[in-house]
């Protein structure tokens, strides 16, 4: 019932797809990283203007699809005279959305820094930005990498959506080979069974970084 | 554009009927995983951890295809709104599980067991010690979940679940005016993950009135 | 208080940034001359739609539209970049500004018109009922043969429509209409028909043959339904020198009888094309 000899003919094309998924994820987790915390610091840091905003910002990414989301990025860039950058359009869109998560994620994380680091860290006279930078953000980090992970791993299970705006990414390429083949089931699974892979890969990375982490920052 | 109006709505109450019968699936299929995980019998225990970890790896879209084109192989055809509902259900319970697994086990053990030395009977323990707060508990990342599942619901349009996505693409395909159209689909799937948060919010705030107690 | 503030600002700040979208017409410079300066052209294409665009084994796009637009690339001195994505957001990405044209095969359409420009039609097309092998249940074309029965169809394609069509004419009639099930590929739409989740397919005629072709299947045209209809390429409003530089490659063709050789090659007709006045009025 599966022939493994369709897997063999079909693999060049969805070798290249498992490729742009890996370069999307990649590329969509640095967006979602930065943007998150940049949202994050702003929620936190005092500012009136720069609290709505990232509120704003996490409730309508949180609100809508991201299918919605990618379209709107997809015909919203020609706006600003980008055209054909299909793969650009997929990363803002996806990184924007996961962006939204990983604020939520490290504003739980740095409300949960100890108040007296913080005093300690002022007592000594460091700026506000060097405690962001050296006492509340590595923190937050280290003690949210699980959330992170798993909201990653979400990031990288969302990125099939990306087809719709024209990026040839695993399932797609998947798509492709059974629109020729008309033989859907071994293309399907194998597909199924390259994203487990690349979650279990990307737990495995979350563990050792937990566990380096843990020891550079020795929190116990 | 305005004659559209009644398809999108019609797709708006498809939206709400799919994501209330898929969390209900979602969640009875968690409670399941949640009783196997706990379970003292290892070949109960493996075949659920195993489970969980495949769905847990798998985009919800390869999962529908999945159901929806590959399972008719082995001669099983489902329609496409059971096989949507079914799709839901499978893909969100394992997440559920972790939840509900891990607000069971953040209650406290020696509370229970100190209910159990004043004599209070195993349902008087789930009912007055353990549900209260285990509820409490994961109440907050349900939300977020469920959130998730009525989004994801506009995946289903790709075979032919006729909810608020499917409908939007078949306006915008007599209409082409794709822009309003998305903007206030956006709309819709935004007032209905609002509705479900606020209603979500207002339990649990309800179930953890002990705390303030 | 607060809680409530926010979903409102945001969807106010989603219904500005939409009406603001929606408003301003795409603001890019002439397509021709970004063509000219890139050297090649970003052309959308959904290529699971044998034999007018597919892929082969080693994933080119290939098929009668890109052997066409290949020659027309060719005497534009451009290059093409294609932008593989599903059909239903081909059109409205067109609109939107997103690639310079579209080169899979479009039926031509009043309402598709009237959003977007055709190139002069390239191909012609009939959409036909496919159905397994001596299934007496799908007796015929006309509405009445069909009403009660389910059929597959890809989303937003002229066949859906055509069927959508009976349907409004059988529930006039106060007949059963036809149960419709709308996929995203020509491929999913005959797994339906396969899988006996469906009664037929209703597709392009040319398309439905390579299907039959491909497959060791047991399946039959049973015939056609709804009018016989040009297949043009899209371009954005915005972009009529780049409408009339793909027309005149188009025309040449013709006119060198080349086209038509690429009409025996992969359809095994040739079709009598108009240059001018193609739109239909209905």
């Amino acid at each position: 019932m599966f022939d493994v000899a369709r897997v063999v003919e079909a693999w060049p094309l969805l070798a290249k797809g498992a490729w742009v998924t890996a370069q999307l994820t990649v590329a969509a987790t640095a967006v979602s990283l930065i943007v998150g915390t940049l949202s994050a610091m702003l929620q936190l840091s005092g500012l009136r203007a720069g609290y709505w905003l990232s509120r704003v910002y996490v409730s309508a990414m949180r609100g809508t699809p991201l299918l919605v989301q990618l379209f709107v990025v997809f015909f919203g860039l020609p706006l600003l005279g980008i055209r054909g950058e299909a793969f650009l359009a997929a990363v803002i869109a996806i990184g924007l959305n996961s962006g939204a998560f990983v604020t939520e994620i490290l504003r739980a994380a740095v409300l949960n820094v100890p108040r007296g680091q913080i005093e300690a860290a002022e007592a000594v006279g460091m700026s506000r930005w060097q405690l962001w930078r050296r006492t509340i953000l590595p923190q937050a980090f280290v003690t949210s990498l699980p959330a992170l992970t798993n909201e990653f791993t979400i990031l990288l299970k969302a990125t099939p959506l990306a087809s719709v705006v024209a990026v040839t990414e695993l399932t797609y390429a998947g798509q492709l080979v059974i629109a020729r083949t008309f033989e859907p089931t071994e293309i399907l699974l194998t597909v199924a069974a390259v994203y487990v892979a690349f979650v279990l890969c990307l737990s495995q990375v979350s563990r050792r970084m937990e566990s380096r982490f843990a020891r550079r920052w020795s929190i116990q | 554009m305005l004659r559209s109006l009644p398809l999108l709505a019609a797709g708006l109450r498809w939206t709400v009927v799919v994501a209330i019968l898929g969390m209900a699936l979602a969640l009875a299929l968690s409670v399941v995983l949640v009783a196997m995980r706990r379970s003292a019998h290892r070949f109960v225990r493996a075949p659920a951890r195993i489970y969980t970890e495949i769905i847990l790896g798998v985009p919800i879209l390869v999962l529908l295809f999945i159901v929806f084109f590959v399972l008719p192989e082995a001669g099983i055809v489902i329609d496409p709104l059971p096989a949507g509902l079914i799709t839901l259900m499978l893909y969100y319970s394992p997440y559920l599980a972790e939840v509900i697994r891990g607000a069971l086990n953040a209650v406290p053990a020696g509370q229970i067991e100190a209910a159990r030395t004043v004599g209070m009977s195993r349902f008087r323990i789930a009912q007055r010690i353990v549900a209260p707060q285990a509820v409490g508990l994961m109440l907050p990342p349900m939300t977020g979940l469920f959130i998730g599942l009525t989004k994801d619901t506009a995946i289903l349009s790709v075979i032919s679940v006729a909810e608020l996505t499917f409908q939007a693409k078949q306006v915008i395909s007599r209409t082409y005016a794709p822009f309003e159209v998305y903007v206030l689909v956006a709309a819709g799937y935004w007032v209905l993950t609002f509705v479900l948060e606020t209603a979500l919010r207002r339990a649990e705030t309800s179930v953890t009135r002990y705390r303030r107690a | 208080m607060t809680r409530r503030v926010i979903p409102l600002l945001s969807a106010a700040a989603i219904a500005i940034a939409g009406v603001a979208v929606s408003l301003s017409p795409p603001a890019h410079a002439e397509a021709l001359d970004d063509i000219k300066a890139r050297g090649k052209m970003l052309v959308a294409i959904d290529p699971t739609f044998a034999p007018f665009e597919y892929t082969d084994a080693s994933g080119n796009i290939v098929g009668f539209d890109p052997a066409v637009l290949e020659l027309v690339a060719e005497g534009m001195g451009v290059e093409i970049d294609y932008q593989v994505m599903g059909f239903s957001g081909i059109i409205p990405g067109l609109i939107a500004g997103s690639f310079d044209l579209t080169a899979t095969a479009l039926a031509v359409r009043k309402e598709r018109a009237e959003r977007i420009d055709f190139t002069v039609p390239v191909a012609a097309g009939v959409s036909g009922i496919l159905r397994r092998g001596g299934d007496t249940k799908v007796a015929g074309t006309a509405p009445a043969d069909l009403s009660g029965l389910k059929a597959a169809v890809k989303a937003t394609t002229q066949p859906e429509q055509v069927l959508q069509g009976f349907n409004e004419e059988l529930e006039q009639k106060g007949m059963k209409p036809i149960e419709l099930l709308s996929v995203e590929t020509v491929e999913q739409t005959i797994a339906a028909l396969m899988a006996g989740r469906v009664d037929f397919v209703a597709d392009d005629v040319a398309v439905l043959a390579t299907v039959i072709k491909a497959r060791s299947d047991d399946l039959e045209i049973v015939g056609t339904v709804g009018p016989s209809v040009y297949i043009s390429w899209g371009t954005n409003k915005d972009d009529p020198a780049l409408n009339a530089a793909l027309n005149e490659q188009i025309i040449a063709l013709k006119e060198s009888g080349r086209l038509a050789e690429l009409h025996m090659e992969y359809f095994g007709v040739t079709f009598d094309l108009p240059n001018e006045n193609f739109i239909p009025a209905e």
